[in-house]
């Protein structure tokens, strides 16, 4: 219930006055409208340019980029999509920094980055390299790390090394659709705990070398080359979309000459011929 | 915060247009506006709100005592928040969430911003500009200019004659 009104000096003609019926919305400030643009979607949004002219650039101030998933993104959602493509990169780059780092500093285990938007999942973000690099620095501990799974981040070889090398603790590592990763390489003695070990939709995947004695599962898609090296403990193995002959060839001839005891191995043939 | 002998402080809130209000200060600290002055001693007396009127500090308050009534449960708070907008027009709308900014009451703020996003959902422009009362400034030359430039958006959107 409304509070108890404790006196009522006058009624509010002057509020109607004040505000026409011609100036509704306009009387809310930019950054409120901002934050109402930043709830439609790209395409609603960018729409709304047509209103007045203050409404003109409103939209390229949206921070959320809302991807309806049901309006195929042809050339126009591209166009649209350029002209703030620039201004939005460096703000959500900024936001993927801040959340990363928000993690870590809180010592989390598990990790998830997902940045995969509908159809449109071209427009990746990379890791925050200044967090990257910053190795020396005591407060960036990324010891506690167990899990990391990072879809539609454009994850380097170097991303991946660093990763390896400041995570000792890391169990699982997934990478899906990095067009940056061209050469995998994850090797190290009985220290190295990684179990489960997920490379898909990277496009770009040239090689992979593994050689890790404690990794039970391995899930691959698309690879050219690969090498596998001391993993007596790989059980499970899946290689996606192994429709090319070099992928399927490479993979089997590459199992073979390991000596583990795999018990599931699924190859996907779709279009395999 | 309130004091221990079991009867809640209440703080006094007066409108831009003198209406005085009373609520309990515990509803009332969600406004972090409210929160900073009560933490700074000084809501003892009428706190003024110079830029939210009776009629909005009233719904704002109803949505203070019906919100923190609600145990810590979102599922519940949402239900509720939903409801209370569900009858508010858009002009009540653009008061609270004026009032809301004013205030710094995020939760109300943002449920009110995906309301009036809900609102314009699908609607043509010539609904929007009515709707919102949003005046074509643009001669036909610049509009079909703007239509053009961003041709894709207005695919599948009814045109209607506008105004």
């Amino acid at each position: 219930m409304a509070g108890k009104r404790v006196a009522k000096f006058q009624t509010k003609k002057c509020a109607e006055i004040v505000y026409g019926d011609d100036d509704r919305i306009s009387r809310l400030p930019d950054d409120i409208l901002v934050d109402i643009l930043s709830l439609l979607s790209l395409k609603e949004a960018v729409c709304t340019s047509v209103l007045s002219s203050r409404w003109h650039n409103l939209w390229k101030h949206i921070y959320r980029l809302n991807f309806d998933p049901h309006v195929s993104l042809q050339k126009g959602t591209q166009q649209g999509f350029e002209s703030c493509k620039e201004k939005r990169k460096k703000k959500f780059q900024k936001d993927v920094n801040r959340w990363i780092n928000f993690a870590i500093v809180r010592h989390v285990q598990r990790l998830e980055l997902d940045l995969t938007t509908g159809d449109s999942s071209r427009y990746n973000c990379s890791l925050p390299q200044e967090l990257l690099t910053k190795n020396t620095s005591s407060e960036i501990d990324f010891k506690p790390l167990k899990v990391l799974c990072l879809k539609s981040v454009d994850v380097t070889e170097e991303d991946i090394k660093f990763f390896q090398s400041k995570c000792p603790m890391l169990e699982e590592l997934v990478v899906d659709r990095s067009l940056k990763l061209l050469n995998v390489e994850v090797c190290g003695g009985p220290f190295l705990v990684l179990k489960h070990l997920e490379l898909t939709r990277c496009y770009n995947l040239k090689s992979v070398k593994v050689c890790a004695p404690n990794l039970t599962s391995l899930t691959l898609q698309k690879v050219e080359c690969l090498l596998l090296e001391n993993v007596p403990r790989l059980v499970e193995v899946s290689v996606c979309r192994a429709y090319s002959k070099v992928s399927t060839t490479v993979a089997l001839s590459a199992f073979a000459c390991c000596d583990f005891q795999l018990e599931i191995l699924t190859l996907e043939m779709k279009g395999f011929e | 915060m309130a004091a221990e002998t079991g009867t809640p402080t209440t703080l006094t809130l007066k409108s831009n247009d003198d209406e005085l209000f009373s609520v309990a200060e515990s509803a009332a600290i969600l406004s972090v506006t409210i929160r900073n002055m009560v933490e700074d001693g000084c809501a003892g007396g009428v706190i003024p709100l110079d830029n939210v009127d009776g009629k909005t500090l009233a719904s704002v308050i109803t949505y203070m005592n019906g919100i923190s009534a609600i145990p810590a449960d979102e599922e519940k708070k949402k239900s509720y928040r939903d409801k209370f907008l569900s009858d508010k027009d858009f002009e009540t709308l653009a008061d609270m969430v004026l009032a809301a900014n004013y205030l710094n009451m995020s939760c109300l703020m943002d449920a009110v911003s995906a309301k009036i996003a809900q609102v314009m959902e699908k609607k043509s422009v010539g609904w929007v500009r009515r709707k919102f009362g949003i005046e074509n400034d643009y001669t036909p030359e610049e509009e079909a200019a703007v239509k053009e430039e961003h041709k894709w958006t207005f695919e599948g959107v009814e045109t209607d004659d506008d105004n």
